[in-house]
């Protein structure tokens, strides 16, 4: 994988959140993740462990209170959340709730067409044609451009959310649980659309989601988030089959499977324990150590470091020392 | 399967809405045995959560139950007096609700909400100092640590897996016989949903509760049912227990259903299915899955196909069985 391209690299990013009392939330507490072209990387964790705040920052909505984000060689957070014009518009988002992201008064082309104005220099007399292609590309009817969102169901909501993000000619797209608030008939065809999409124009998705089963299908690679920094980052198919991490190890054994072939893909049952902590008073060591069934003395003292367990394998826990040291165990 | 405790009985209910009469419900047969777990498992909107409302009858006045009944122990709801009907609803049914924030009231504690509940469903009068016991013995049965201090706070000093086991606790209090529980792990995160599963699994047990669960996910029925429903735009599609049917789906729907579902073995995910849910006003003629459904032909835009029993207990409403 070396000798491909980071589009996207974040170096020791973090994000604090003051509070009254002097104290933090410590929302993103130092992550180290690489996007590179023409892959999908997978941030998965539970609510509150950060991955909307990592989507935002990279956005430029939130500004990071430590670290970098390098994206295509440049320093983003520089000058805080201003970005050039250019940046802005490399890199795009979809959020999770079509319904509240898209403005209700407005048609849909409307909506596309301030995308387009914004980050696109094609004539104006030019957008209406912009627009209809866009909806083709995205595999909608031409027809919805004359609507409002609401006359459309919620896939195609967030289709057309897909196609704005789009008209800005996008070369990183990140998708914040685009497919979280729809039914499973419903989040296959927009899944299909969007990995046809990076097929066809070689997109480079951060797609987060807390649906391990639909990373394995989406996914090359992923990042497991728990309160605010990645404890285990992997190729997807790699992951799936010697999970490391004893977080990563009970999340996937909690999955509620629906057929008989996947058991096999869960690792034993370890039985689900705890609630994640508050990401203000975060326990001292490491995060998981309240929850975790391995836990050691050291566990509870000194926070882990990330290590390379096998090449692109990498986890944050005290239980591997050494890299390579399993490698014959397996 | 032991006795019946609960039938649903041809099940009509429709809702009153700008455009006429949104016929959801249409004619469901349900049939709960005592001690046995039935999951109903269908999209949004499909009308899992009418039927478990219809049975408790909490639906908002615009609906309208069209036909059918329901039968608890042999007895026609519809029939029992209101002093019979509250006994049901105190010993009979009890339900769980998807969003544990709002099922619970933010400005009483959880011990006025737990005591106020075990008031009116005991048979005696309860001094203070028993209501409050029973209402530690609640806590500690769903395993929620520090009962003390839990009586004394808010809903929103508890997290979403915390309240979730207080409306659990709150809804088996009193003794029920059976379990409504309406997507109870749905809101929460997997590892939580995981352990408040367990959690009904156990008290399921314990107590021997019909249980009746009704989710979106297949995977959480397949878990803890053993008998399911699959349901489609207010229709049965396809019954039986649940290993047979996830394991040799036959109904067009439950099989593109399954094909959509992104699997841990990493097979990739199907175009999904064409079309929408159809629309209730005017709900399609015959099999309400025809206009979606790929091997649809003239019969099925005519009729209404019936259930038809394709192998021992596995039943499918299709007629391609049939042909």
């Amino acid at each position: 994988m070396d000798e491909k391209e980071k589009i996207l690299e974040i170096k020791g990013l973090k994000k604090y959140f003051p509070l009254r009392n002097k104290k933090f939330v410590k929302a993103v507490d130092g992550v180290d993740l690489e996007i590179y072209k023409g892959e999908t990387l997978g941030l998965v964790g539970e609510s509150g462990s950060g991955k909307s705040t990592i989507a935002y920052m990279v956005v430029g909505m939130y500004s990071a209170t430590e670290g970098k984000i390098i994206f295509e060689g440049e320093d983003l957070t520089k000058n805080g959340v201003k970005r050039r014009k250019k940046q802005k518009g490399a890199i795009q988002i979809v959020f999770q709730d079509p319904g509240s992201s898209l403005n209700p008064r407005k048609r849909i082309k409307k909506s596309i067409d301030l995308s387009l104005s914004l980050h696109n220099n094609i004539e104006r007399s030019k957008h209406d044609d912009k627009i209809c292609e866009l909806l083709e590309m995205v595999g909608l009817p031409t027809e919805f451009s004359e609507k409002f969102p609401k006359a459309i169901g919620g896939g195609e909501r967030q289709l057309v959310s897909v196609a704005r993000a789009l008209a800005a000619n996008p070369s990183l797209i990140i998708l914040d649980e685009p497919t979280s608030a729809l039914d499973v008939s419903v989040q296959a065809k927009v899944i299909k659309k969007l990995m046809d999409l990076q097929k066809e124009i070689g997109l480079s998705y951060l797609f987060i989601t807390h649906d391990l089963s639909l990373m394995r299908n989406v996914a090359k690679r992923v990042a497991i988030l728990y309160l605010g920094k990645v404890c285990e980052l992997a190729p997807t198919t790699e992951f799936f089959q010697k999970p490391l991490h004893p977080y990563t190890n009970m999340l996937l054994s909690s999955i509620p499977v629906a057929t008989y072939e996947e058991e096999a893909y869960r690792p034993n049952r370890i039985e689900s324990t705890g609630e994640i902590p508050s990401p203000v008073d975060v326990p001292p060591g490491c995060a998981f150590h309240k929850r975790c069934i391995d836990c050691m003395e050291i566990c509870t003292k000194e926070p882990p470091r990330m290590i390379e367990v096998y090449p692109g394998h990498q986890v944050c826990c005290h239980k591997y020392t050494k890299p390579f040291e399993n490698m014959n165990e397996v | 399967m032991g006795n019946t405790i609960l039938t649903v009985k041809d099940l009509k209910v429709s809702f009153l809405v700008y455009g006429g009469l949104s016929k959801v419900i249409n004619g469901i047969n349900l049939r709960i045995p005592a001690g046995g777990r039935v999951g109903l498992v269908g999209e949004s909107g499909c009308g899992k959560t009418t039927t478990l409302k219809s049975i408790l009858k909490i639906l908002p006045n615009v609906a309208v139950q069209e036909g059918g009944h329901i039968e608890y122990k042999g007895k026609k709801l519809d029939d029992m007096n209101s002093k019979e009907f509250e006994m049901f609803r105190r010993k009979g049914a009890g339900m769980i609700f998807q969003d544990p924030s709002s099922a619970l009231n933010p400005v009483f504690t959880i011990g006025d909400q737990l005591i106020n509940g075990l008031k009116n469903s005991s048979d005696e009068r309860l001094s203070k100092k028993e209501l409050n016991e029973k209402a530690i013995n609640a806590l500690n049965e769903v395993a929620l640590p520090d009962p003390e201090r839990i009586m004394a706070s808010y809903p929103f000093q508890l997290s979403g897996g915390m309240r979730q086991r207080v409306c659990i606790a709150s809804t088996l209090a009193a003794n029920k016989e059976i379990l409504l529980a309406d997507e109870p792990g749905t809101a929460l995160d997997v590892t939580i949903q995981a352990q408040i599963l367990k959690l009904i699994d156990s008290l399921v047990d314990k107590r021997n509760l019909s249980l009746v669960m009704v989710s979106h996910s297949i995977g959480v029925i397949r878990e803890i049912t053993d008998y399911v429903y699959i349901m489609y735009a207010g229709m049965i599609a396809e019954e039986g227990p649940t290993n047979l049917v996830l394991r040799n789906p036959t109904h067009p729907y439950t099989v593109a259903l399954m094909e959509c579902i992104p699997k841990l073995t990493g097979t990739g995910i199907s175009n999904g299915i064409e079309g929408r849910t159809p629309d209730y006003v005017n709900p399609p003629k015959g099999c309400r899955f025809s206009p979606r459904c790929k091997f649809a032909f003239e019969k099925c835009k005519k009729h209404n196909p019936e259930l038809v029993e394709t192998e021992q207990g596995h039943f499918v409403a299709c007629f391609k069985m049939e042909a």
